[in-house]
Parts: structure tokens; C-alpha cells; sequence
């Protein structure tokens, strides 16, 4: 198991990058991630300027949910685990809009 | 392509000009095969070799779509109530810059096919799991008397089919097909492209090692530039495949030189020895 909380909080980091908040401006959405093996979740808000925050907490109704292991996150993080091939193989499964899911396979 | 084969199974469009062919490729979808062995195709047509591509699962799509399928049509900016108008004209586009015969037959794509799908995971099979998914059965079956009609049609051929790599339910649908009916003296597997960029080598090594496959090398460098510029003509679809590279054309240099390791470019099939 990871320690994950630095891992999303190097996904939360980019946007404060100025590319990045550029591309996410007006995609205010909530992704929520579950990780099984820690029995945790995470909410990760993209505001409408682009701006992020992280908390831990179970949203009711997020845009976007990521449920994975802690480990399959960690590699996707350390370019170790192919994040198509993990999601293919279900080592990491996303669901929502078909828009809004190619959006964060750039942020990840 | 014999009109008593044509008849008997239903296409929407066709371009047909020899009467027997040296190469078929087999495409899942509307983009499969020349994204994924369109350098080779190139080397083929300069060599004057005829060559037919096929694709399955091309059936025009009807209203009314599910919200997942709508989904995914927005991202192809498809008009909704034809969202296969673009893909066509794509393909089409693509058939030309090959220069090759093709044949679209009418079976629905999975995407179409399956009302259960709801999210874009149910696209692909679960890993270990049979190819032909229980909804599949009876499709499965047609399939495998098409592939049975070609092969005896044709019976010189080399076919050309998808290796399944990405477990896309399609292309896995049409590698069982294949693996089931057709002669492996005439039958080639490609590596599905953009799927196949997500294994690392030892992955593909475990994805063929069941089926004792061989690698064969096609060194395509004098064709890289115009399998990028085929790829292009699948404008609706490449975001969706590139989203997260620099940039596609990338992504192609650099998947057929690691195939041909550093040296040239290589687009690789697999093969079962005899």
C-alpha cells in the first residue's frame, strides 16, 4: 500500500501550473477517488477558474468517480503502470461522461 | 468480392475492383486497419498487390442512443442523429489515400449492440474472461460462417486480422473468430493500434505467449509518413485515442521504432507456426 496523500497532491499541484488551470478553466467538476485497499476517498474540486482543492471526504453525487488501489495510482503517478492498461484491465475503473473522462486521462 | 458472398451478408458500401485479392484485412471499426498497418499496406500497394479491407462492424447506428453512446458521440463533435456521417467520410478519405478496395459489412459495434452498456469500461472484456461475451453468441456465430465463406472464396488469401490487444469486445470478438475458423497457413494477427502502445514488451510477450505466436517484421520506414498522414484523416477519433500524448504523430514514431528496435520502423504482425 502507498502513502497516498502525496500522490494527490501532486495531481492537485498541476493545476496550480498555469497550462494546466488554463485547460481545466470552466470545468468545474468533482472527482471522487476511492481506494479499496486503504478504505479511503478522496474529493478532488476543480473550480471554474481552474483551481483545485483536495479533501477527504465521500461526496453524494461527484462527476467523475475514480476507484483504484493505492498502488495502481502511485504507478500511474511514477510512469511504472500504464494508465490505459489499468483501466482496460479494470486495475483502475472511472466512470462518467465520455467527455469528462478524456479530460482526466490528461491529468493523469 | 464474389456478388453470391455479398448478397449473403448485408453492406452498406462497398468499392470493389478486383476479382480476387493478395491481402485482407479484417477492421473491426471504421479506422482499425489503417491505423494500425497502414505503413504496411503502402509498402504492399507499391509492390502491386491487391487489397481488400473489411469492416464489420460498420451497420449505420439508430436512434434512440443512450446516454453513454450520446457521451461518446460528443466526443467525436458527431451530428447526433447520424453520428456515423463523419466516421464514414473519414474512412472513406483513408481508403483513398491507400488506394485499396474496402467493403463496410452492417453488423452493429458493440457500443450499439449491447443495451447494457453504460460506461466506457463495458467496452472492453474483462481480463480471463471468454471472448465471446454471452450477448455475443449468436453475432459470434455469423461471424464465424462469414470468415468460413471468405476463406473458401478466397481461398490464396492472406487474411489479416486483430490480435485483440486492449481487449476492445470487438476486436477480441473477431480474434476468436479468427483463431476459430480461419487456416493459420493464411492468417496474420496486427498489433491494434492505439491499444497496443499501452503494453510494455513483457506484456505482449504474456498477451501472445497462450497462442505460441511468432513476430513478423514489417520495416515500414519508407511508409512512416504516410501511415501518419492515413491516421489523420481519423480526425473525430483522435482525441480520443491521444488525448494525454504531445502529439499522435509522436506517439506512432515512437511505437514503430521501439518495434524495430531504435533502428527502423517497424509495424509487427504475429503469426502461429505450423
Amino acid at each position: 500500500m502507498a502513502d497516498i496523500v502525496p500522490y494527490l497532491e501532486r495531481i492537485r499541484a498541476r493545476f496550480e501550473q498555469p497550462e494546466t488551470r488554463t485547460a481545466f478553466q470552466g470545468f468545474a467538476r468533482t472527482i471522487q477517488f476511492i481506494f479499496t485497499d486503504l478504505q479511503r476517498s478522496f474529493a478532488l474540486s476543480i473550480a471554474q477558474d481552474g483551481r483545485a482543492t483536495l479533501t477527504e471526504e465521500t461526496v453524494p453525487q461527484p462527476d467523475i468517480n475514480v476507484t483504484t488501489s493505492s498502488d495502481t495510482l502511485a504507478g500511474i503517478l511514477d510512469r511504472t503502470v500504464n494508465p490505459e492498461l489499468a483501466f482496460i484491465t479494470r486495475k483502475l475503473k472511472a466512470s462518467g461522461k465520455m467527455e469528462d473522462l478524456l479530460k482526466l486521462q490528461k491529468l493523469l | 468480392m464474389k456478388p453470391d458472398l455479398l448478397a449473403k451478408y448485408p453492406s452498406s458500401e462497398q468499392a470493389i475492383t478486383h476479382p480476387n485479392y493478395d491481402y485482407i484485412y479484417i477492421s473491426p471499426h471504421l479506422d482499425d486497419v489503417p491505423l494500425s498497418c497502414g505503413g504496411t499496406i503502402c509498402g504492399q500497394k507499391a509492390q502491386g498487390l491487391t487489397i481488400l479491407v473489411v469492416t464489420l462492424f460498420a451497420g449505420e447506428p439508430q436512434l434512440p442512443f443512450s446516454p453513454f453512446a450520446q457521451s461518446v458521440h460528443r466526443t467525436w463533435h458527431a451530428p447526433e442523429d447520424r453520428p456515423y456521417q463523419v466516421r464514414k467520410e473519414e474512412e472513406r478519405i483513408a481508403m483513398a489515400m491507400l488506394g485499396v478496395d474496402y467493403l463496410w459489412l452492417d453488423w452493429f459495434e458493440i457500443l450499439y449492440r449491447d443495451p447494457e452498456l453504460s460506461e466506457a469500461s463495458d467496452l472492453f472484456s474483462e481480463p480471463d474472461t471468454l471472448a465471446v461475451h454471452p450477448g455475443d453468441v449468436s453475432l459470434f456465430a455469423t461471424l464465424c460462417s462469414w470468415l468460413a465463406d471468405v476463406s473458401r472464396t478466397y481461398s490464396r488469401v492472406q487474411m489479416v486480422v486483430p490480435l485483440g490487444l486492449g481487449l476492445h469486445r470487438d476486436h477480441r470478438l473477431v480474434f476468436q473468430a479468427a483463431l476459430n475458423v480461419l487456416d493459420r497457413h493464411h492468417l496474420l494477427f496486427f498489433e491494434d493500434f492505439p491499444y497496443a502502445t499501452y503494453y510494455s514488451g513483457d506484456e505482449l510477450m504474456e498477451y501472445v505467449k497462450p497462442y505460441n505466436m511468432i513476430p513478423i517484421e514489417v520495416d515500414i520506414s519508407g511508409c512512416l509518413e504516410q501511415r501518419i498522414a492515413v491516421s489523420e484523416a481519423y480526425q473525430s477519433q483522435i482525441p480520443t485515442f491521444y488525448y494525454a500524448a504531445p502529439s499522435f504523430r509522436d506517439i506512432i514514431r515512437e511505437y514503430t521504432l521501439a518495434a524495430g528496435e531504435q533502428q527502423r520502423f517497424v509495424e509487427r504482425y504475429w503469426k502461429i507456426p505450423s
